[in-house]
C-alpha cells in the first residue's frame, strides 16, 4: 500500500512535468486587470469597456492616437452660424457586422436610443450636448441640433458608438449586452463572462481588414499572474503593471517589453479650501513646494513621468507654465508668512494653539501606487512641520465619502481626461459633485462661462492659458503628476500604447516569426 | 448534530505517586509531558522568544518602523549584494526596515489572535451554558442562531463590516471574535448537557445555590479543557484570518504594523524584492505552527481522546 | 423519524431566511451602490435619477419585504451591474466553483485518508512523523501565501503549469492545490486520530485475536467506525472550501462564485450579493441536512438533534 502511494506521487509528477508548456503562437492575448461588465455601448461606464468596445463599433468623430480628432464614420462636419445646428456627411458604403447598412438612420437610431426613457441608459452623451432632435437630411446626411451651442460637441461624439438599427431595436435587450454589433475592426465571437472576450477581424472593414486574425481578451487581477503568463507566453499584452515589476520582465526572458506611457489621468492632492488654514493660499502653495516628486519619480516609477505642470493636458496646455519647484525652505518661509509657528518646539506648526495635523485620504488600490506615494507625501510634509496621517480607503468607501462630501481635508484623487482644455479645466468648477476643493474663484468661472461660448480656436487657447494660470496661482491643489500607463509586451508585439488608457487593436503591428 | 462525547473519567492514576497531593500530582503529570513532547517544547521556545522579541521591539528594533524614505527603497537582505548592516532583512516599498516591522508586527498578531479568542470564548461559553442549561426554546433559538452563522460566508461578513466601520484593529478583533464563538458554544452546550444530570450538580442545586453559581463555578471548570485546546487552535486561525483579510484589503491600517500586512503589500513585489513577503510569511508560519504543535500536545495531555474536529 | 426530518427541514429553512435578512441589513449599513456607478462627471441630479430608475430610493424595509417576496418565487432581482437576473448569473458561474470545490474536496479525502490511514497504523514510524509534519505545516499556511508560491514555483520558475484562467484540466490544478492542502492536512489528522481512538477498543482486539488479517481488521472495524468525526468535518469541510474559494479564485482569475461574490461586494451589487448569499448558504445547510442523514445510517446511536 505505501509503495502504491509513492508510485502514484511519482507518476503524478511524472505526469505534471511531462506537460510542461512552451510559448506557442496562440491567439493575440490582452490580458486586463479588470473586467467588462457589459458590452452595450449605452451602459458602458468604466475604461474598460471602451477599450473593448472602440474595437467593435465606429463613432462619428474618432479620438486619434495623439489625441487629436479624426473624422471616422462621418467623413467631414461643420457648424452653422447660429453654433447649434452641426451637419455630418456620413461615410458610404459601410456595413455593419450583421450586413445592415450604416446610414443616416443609423445615427438617428443611436442618439434616439440613448435618451429612451424606458431602456434607461446609462450614457451621458445626449445630456453633455444638449440634444434637441436629429434630422437626416438625406440617405448620408444628418443635422444634429443641440439646444444651446456647445463647442465640445465632437469630443463627446468620441464615445457615441453607431449601432445598427434593426438589429438593436428587434433584439432583446438583455441579448444586447452580450451580444454587440457595430462597424468596427473587430466582431464579437465569444464572450464567457468574466473569463474572456474572444473577437475575430472584421474582413470587410472600411479601413481594410486589420492585420491581428483573433484576439482574446482575459481579466487577471492578480499582476503578478499577468506578467507570469506574460513570461510563459500566454499574453501579448498586459496592462497595469508597475515600473518595480518591470526590471524582473526585462531581465527574465529575451524579447520582452516594458512600455510606459504618459496618461491623460492628472493625479493629485485634492485641498479643501473650506478647512481652517488650508483656505489661506500660501499654505497651499506652501504644500507644493514641500514635495519632491522628482525623487519619488526616480525611486518609485524608475524614471518614468514627471510633475505636472498644469491640469490641462497636452496638446493643449499653456507650454510657458513650469511645474511647481521642490523647495522645503520656501515651504517653511510661507507657511510663517501665513502664521504657523512651532511654538512648543515638537517638531509640528501650530496655528492659533493648535498643531497643523491633517489627515489625508487615499483609495487603496485605485491608482497606481496611490498608497505609497501618499506615505512619501505625508514624509514630506512632515519634514516642513505639518502633521499629515495616511488613511487608505477602500474605493467604494471613498466614493460614498466623496458623494457625502465628508473626505479628509486632502485627498489623493485623478479625474481622466477627454484631451479637450474645456473638459480638463471643468473638473475645478464648483458644481461638479467630485470635486470638493470648494475652490471658489470670479476670474475663473467667468473665464469658464466665456470658454463654452465661444467657437474660435485661438480664443478658446487664450482663455485657456489665463485660466490655467489662474489654478496655478491659487493652487486649490497640491499638483502630482499625469499617471502613466504600464503595459508588458511580447516579443511579437509592436505597439505604442495612447495616452487614454485605451488599446486599439488596429494600431498594434505583429512581428512576424522567424523560423 | 453534534457527536456527544463523555468526559472521561478523570484520567489520573493515583496509585503510582502515593506520595503526593493532587497538586503535585497534576504538576509531575505535567512535567513528564511536556518533557517527552520535544516538538512542543519547541514550539513553546519559539512562542516565548516572539513575545519577549515584539514587547522589548521598541528598546532592541534597529530602526524606526514608521520611517518611510523614499531612497532606501527595496533594498535587499544584508547576505544579498547591496544590502546593508543596519536593514538586516532589507527594506520594503517605502524604505522601511523589514527586521524591525517585523518586531513590531508579531505584537499586533499576538495581540488579535489572543483578544479576538477571548472575545468568541466568551460569546460561546455564555451561549453555551445558556443553552445548555435551560434547553428548550433558548436552546434552539441559540442552535439556530449558530447555525446561520456557520452559513453566513465569513469574507462577507469581515468585508461588510469593515466596508461600514472602516479599517481599524479594534473592529478586526471584533469581527473575528464575532465570527470564531460556535465551536465554545457547541462543546459548552454538550457539556453542560452531559453534566447536568450528574449528582453533585443536582445536589448543589438543591443545597440551594443560585444559578450562576452553578453555572460557573461547577460546570466551567468540566469543561475547560477542551476549552482550552480549542482556544489554542483558535488563536493560529485567528493570526491566519487576520493576514487573509490584510491580503485582501481588508485588516488594519498601515500605520498599524502587522505581518499580515506586510505579506500583502509584498506581494506586489514577489518578483523583485522577494525578501518583503517572504520574511512575515515564514512569520506567520513558524508562529502558527508552534501554536498548533502545543495545542496537539495539551490536547493529548488534557484529554487524549478529544479529536482533532473540534 | 418523520417528525425529526421535518423539524430538521424547518430549521434549515429558518437559517437560510436568517442569512439572507443578516447579509441585507449588514449590506445596507455599508452604502450606496450608485456611487460605483456613475462618471466623475456627473451632477447630482443625474445621480438622484438613477437612484430612482433602480429602485435605491425607497426605505429598507421596503426593499427587503420586495426582495422577499420575489425570492420565494425564485426571482432573486437583477445585478445592477450586469443588468440580467443575479440568478441566471450565478448559475452561470457555480459550476467553476463546485469544480474547483469538488475536485479539492475528493483530494482532500484520496490524500487525507491514505496518509492518515498509515500514520495511525505505524504509529511513531517515520511515515508517521513524516506525515503529520506535512499535516502540520499544510495547516499553518495561509491560503493566499501558498496560492502566490504556487504561481511563482510552478507557473513562472518551472513553467509546468498554466497560472490564471479556466479552459482545460491543467489550470484546474494549481487552485485546487492551494484550495485543498489545508484540508488534506486537516483531514489527515483527523483519520489519524479518530482511528488510533478505535484502535484503541476493545473490539479491534478482539477481531485480532480472532486471527483476522490486518486489513480485514482495518478495512471492515476500524475504517468504519472512524467514520463519523471525518464526516462530519466534510460537511463543514465543503463550506469552508467555498470560503476559501473566494481567496483562490481571486488569486489565479477562476471565473467563480467566489470571484463574483467579492467584487458584488466591492460594487454594492445588492441583488447579486444576496442571491450569491442565499445560495450558497442554501448549498451549505442541505449539506449539513445530508451529513446529519448519514450519521444515522452509520451509526445508529448516535442522539439524532
Amino acid at each position: 500500500m505505501k509503495r502504491a502511494l509513492l508510485c502514484g506521487c511519482c507518476l503524478l509528477f511524472v505526469a505534471l512535468a511531462a506537460c510542461g508548456r512552451e510559448a506557442k503562437q496562440g491567439p493575440f492575448t490582452v490580458l486586463l486587470s479588470v473586467e467588462a461588465n457589459t458590452l452595450d455601448p449605452h451602459f458602458a461606464t468604466a475604461t474598460i469597456e471602451w477599450s473593448i468596445l472602440m474595437n467593435m463599433f465606429d463613432p462619428l468623430i474618432e479620438r486619434r492616437g495623439d489625441m487629436t480628432l479624426g473624422p471616422a464614420l462621418a467623413e467631414r462636419w461643420e457648424v452653422d452660424e447660429t453654433k447649434k445646428v452641426w451637419t455630418f456627411h456620413l461615410r458610404k458604403g459601410v456595413k455593419f457586422h450583421n450586413g445592415e447598412p450604416f446610414d443616416a438612420e443609423s445615427v438617428r437610431y443611436t442618439f434616439e436610443r440613448m435618451r429612451d426613457r424606458k431602456l434607461k441608459p446609462r450614457i451621458t452623451v445626449y445630456r453633455r450636448i444638449f440634444l434637441d432632435r436629429i434630422e437626416k437630411v438625406d440617405s448620408h446626411t444628418v443635422k444634429i441640433h443641440t439646444k444651446r451651442p456647445v463647442a465640445t460637441l465632437p469630443v463627446w461624439m468620441v464615445n457615441a458608438f453607431m449601432l445598427p438599427p434593426k438589429y438593436y431595436s428587434s433584439t432583446p435587450p438583455k441579448e444586447l449586452l452580450k451580444k454587440p454589433v457595430g462597424t468596427g475592426p473587430y466582431k464579437l465571437v465569444k464572450w464567457v463572462k468574466d473569463d474572456h472576450v474572444e473577437m475575430k477581424a472584421n474582413e470587410g472593414w472600411w479601413r481594410g481588414e486589420p492585420a491581428i486574425r483573433k484576439v482574446i481578451w482575459r481579466p487577471v487581477a492578480e499582476a503578478s499572474a499577468r506578467i507570469g503568463e506574460l513570461e510563459t507566453g500566454g499574453a501579448d499584452v498586459i496592462m497595469n503593471i508597475s515600473p518595480d515589476q518591470s526590471k524582473s520582465i526585462i531581465k527574465s526572458k529575451e524579447g520582452l517589453q516594458f512600455k510606459g506611457a504618459r496618461g491623460g489621468r492628472r493625479i493629485y492632492l485634492g485641498v479643501r479650501t473650506d478647512h481652517g488654514v488650508l483656505g489661506d493660499v500660501r499654505v497651499r502653495r506652501a504644500l507644493n513646494h514641500a514635495i519632491d516628486f522628482e525623487a519619488i519619480v526616480k525611486n518609485v516609477f524608475l524614471g518614468h513621468g514627471s510633475r505636472m505642470r498644469s491640469i490641462v493636458n497636452a496638446p493643449n496646455a499653456d507650454p510657458g507654465m513650469k511645474a511647481y519647484a521642490y523647495d522645503p525652505g520656501r515651504a517653511k518661509t510661507l507657511l510663517a508668512e501665513a502664521g504657523l509657528k512651532d511654538t512648543n518646539g515638537d517638531g509640528v506648526l501650530e496655528a492659533g494653539g493648535k498643531p497643523f495635523e491633517v489627515k489625508l485620504e487615499v483609495p487603496a488600490s485605485r491608482y497606481l501606487k496611490g498608497k505609497e506615494m501618499a506615505e512619501f507625501l505625508a514624509a514630506y510634509f512632515r519634514a516642513v512641520g505639518v502633521h499629515v496621517e495616511v488613511i487608505p480607503l477602500e474605493w467604494s468607501v471613498f466614493l460614498a465619502r466623496r458623494r457625502k462630501k465628508t473626505l479628509a481635508p486632502l485627498y489623493f484623487h485623478g479625474f481622466s481626461s477627454a484631451f479637450n482644455e474645456e473638459l480638463d479645466l471643468g473638473v475645478l468648477r464648483p458644481n461638479l459633485f467630485a470635486n470638493l476643493t470648494a475652490w471658489r474663484n470670479r476670474g475663473f468661472i467667468e473665464n469658464y462661462r466665456r470658454l463654452g461660448q465661444t467657437f474660435d480656436p485661438a480664443e478658446r487657447r487664450r482663455i485657456s492659458y489665463r485660466m490655467q494660470r489662474i489654478v496655478r496661482e491659487e493652487s486649490p491643489w497640491v499638483f502630482l503628476w499625469n499617471q502613466y500607463d504600464f503595459f508588458g509586451l511580447s516579443a511579437r508585439t509592436q505597439w505604442t500604447p495612447r495616452p487614454d488608457e485605451r488599446i486599439y487593436l488596429p494600431a498594434i503591428r505583429l512581428k512576424e516569426a522567424k523560423e | 448534530m453534534s457527536v456527544e462525547r463523555n468526559m472521561p473519567e478523570s484520567a489520573l492514576n493515583t496509585d503510582d505517586y502515593p506520595m503526593m497531593s493532587d497538586l503535585e500530582l497534576r504538576w509531575e503529570k505535567f512535567r513528564r509531558s511536556m518533557m517527552r513532547a520535544k516538538p512542543a517544547m519547541l514550539g513553546g521556545v519559539f512562542l516565548i522568544l516572539l513575545v519577549v522579541v515584539s514587547l522589548s521591539a521598541p528598546l532592541i528594533a534597529p530602526q524606526d518602523p514608521g520611517m518611510v524614505d523614499v531612497n532606501l527603497r527595496l533594498k535587499p537582505p544584508v547576505w544579498v549584494e547591496g544590502g546593508s548592516a543596519s536593514y538586516f532583512l532589507g527594506t520594503d516599498a517605502l524604505g522601511r526596515d523589514v527586521l524591525s516591522r517585523l518586531m513590531y508586527g508579531g505584537r499586533v498578531s499576538i495581540m488579535v489572535g489572543l483578544s479576538s479568542v477571548v472575545i468568541s470564548g466568551v460569546i460561546g461559553i455564555v451561549l453555551g451554558l445558556v443553552s445548555g442549561f435551560f434547553g428548550g426554546k433558548i436552546d434552539d433559538l441559540i442552535s439556530g442562531f449558530s447555525e446561520i452563522q456557520l452559513a453566513f460566508p465569513f469574507i462577507l461578513l469581515a468585508i461588510t463590516i469593515m466596508a461600514v466601520v472602516g479599517p481599524g484593529l479594534l473592529n478586526i478583533i471584533v469581527v473575528l471574535g464575532i465570527s470564531r464563538w460556535v465551536a465554545y458554544g457547541r462543546v459548552v452546550r454538550g457539556q453542560v448537557i452531559s453534566i447536568r444530570e450528574r449528582e453533585f450538580v443536582e445536589a448543589t442545586h438543591a443545597l440551594g445555590y443560585p444559578l450562576y453559581r452553578i453555572l460557573f463555578m461547577q460546570i466551567l471548570p468540566n469543561t475547560l479543557s477542551p476549552l482550552i485546546v480549542i482556544a489554542t487552535f483558535a488563536v493560529a486561525g485567528n493570526i491566519i484570518s487576520e493576514s487573509s483579510l490584510s491580503f485582501l484589503g481588508l485588516g488594519v491600517p498601515p500605520s498599524v504594523v502587522t505581518w499580515g500586512g506586510m505579506l500583502s503589500e509584498g506581494r506586489e513585489y514577489l518578483r523583485g524584492a522577494w525578501w518583503m513577503a517572504t520574511f512575515p510569511g515564514l512569520a506567520i508560519m513558524a508562529t502558527v505552527l508552534s501554536i498548533n504543535l502545543i495545542g496537539d500536545w495539551l490536547r493529548d495531555y488534557m484529554d487524549p481522546r478529544l479529536g482533532d474536529d473540534m | 423519524m418523520g417528525a425529526y426530518l421535518f423539524r430538521r427541514f424547518l430549521r434549515a429553512v429558518v437559517v437560510v431566511v436568517g442569512v439572507s435578512f443578516i447579509s441585507f441589513a449588514v449590506l445596507f449599513l455599508s452604502g450606496d451602490p450608485t456611487d460605483t456607478m456613475v462618471g466623475e462627471d456627473w451632477t447630482v441630479e443625474e445621480v438622484q435619477k438613477l437612484k430612482e430608475d433602480l429602485g435605491l430610493d425607497k426605505p429598507w424595509f421596503v426593499q427587503y419585504a420586495l426582495y422577499v417576496s420575489r425570492a420565494v418565487q425564485g426571482d432573486f432581482g437583477e445585478s445592477l451591474r450586469y443588468r440580467q437576473p443575479a440568478f441566471e448569473i450565478i448559475m452561470e458561474r457555480l459550476p467553476a466553483t463546485l469544480e474547483l470545490a469538488l475536485v479539492a474536496l475528493v483530494l482532500s479525502i484520496i490524500l487525507a485518508f491514505p496518509v492518515g490511514v498509515i500514520s495511525a497504523t505505524q504509529r511513531g514510524s517515520p511515515y508517521d512523523h513524516g506525515g503529520m509534519l506535512f499535516a502540520l505545516l499544510g495547516q499553518s499556511m495561509p491560503v493566499f501565501w501558498l496560492g502566490l508560491m504556487l504561481i511563482l514555483v510552478f507557473g513562472v520558475s518551472l513553467r509546468w503549469l498554466p497560472v490564471s484562467g479556466r479552459s482545460g484540466w491543467e489550470h484546474l490544478v494549481l487552485p485546487a492545490i492551494a484550495l485543498s492542502t489545508y484540508s488534506i492536512a486537516r483531514n489527515a489528522r483527523v483519520v489519524r486520530s479518530s482511528m488510533l481512538e478505535v484502535l484503541r477498543h476493545e473490539y479491534v482486539k478482539t477481531a485480532r485475536a480472532k486471527g483476522l488479517s490486518e486489513w480485514i481488521v482495518i478495512n471492515l472495524h476500524v475504517l468504519r467506525n472512524s467514520m463519523i468525526p471525518v464526516i462530519t468535518i466534510i460537511g463543514l469541510e465543503f463550506g469552508h472550501l467555498l470560503g476559501g474559494a473566494v481567496i483562490v479564485e481571486t488569486i489565479f482569475s477562476w471565473p467563480g462564485v467566489g470571484r463574483l461574490l467579492i467584487q458584488a461586494v466591492y460594487a454594492k451589487d445588492f441583488p447579486l450579493v444576496q442571491a450569491s448569499v442565499t445560495i450558497t448558504a442554501l448549498i451549505f445547510v442541505s449539506l449539513n441536512l445530508i451529513v446529519d442523514l448519514m450519521y444515522s445510517v452509520l451509526d445508529p446511536r448516535v442522539r439524532l438533534h
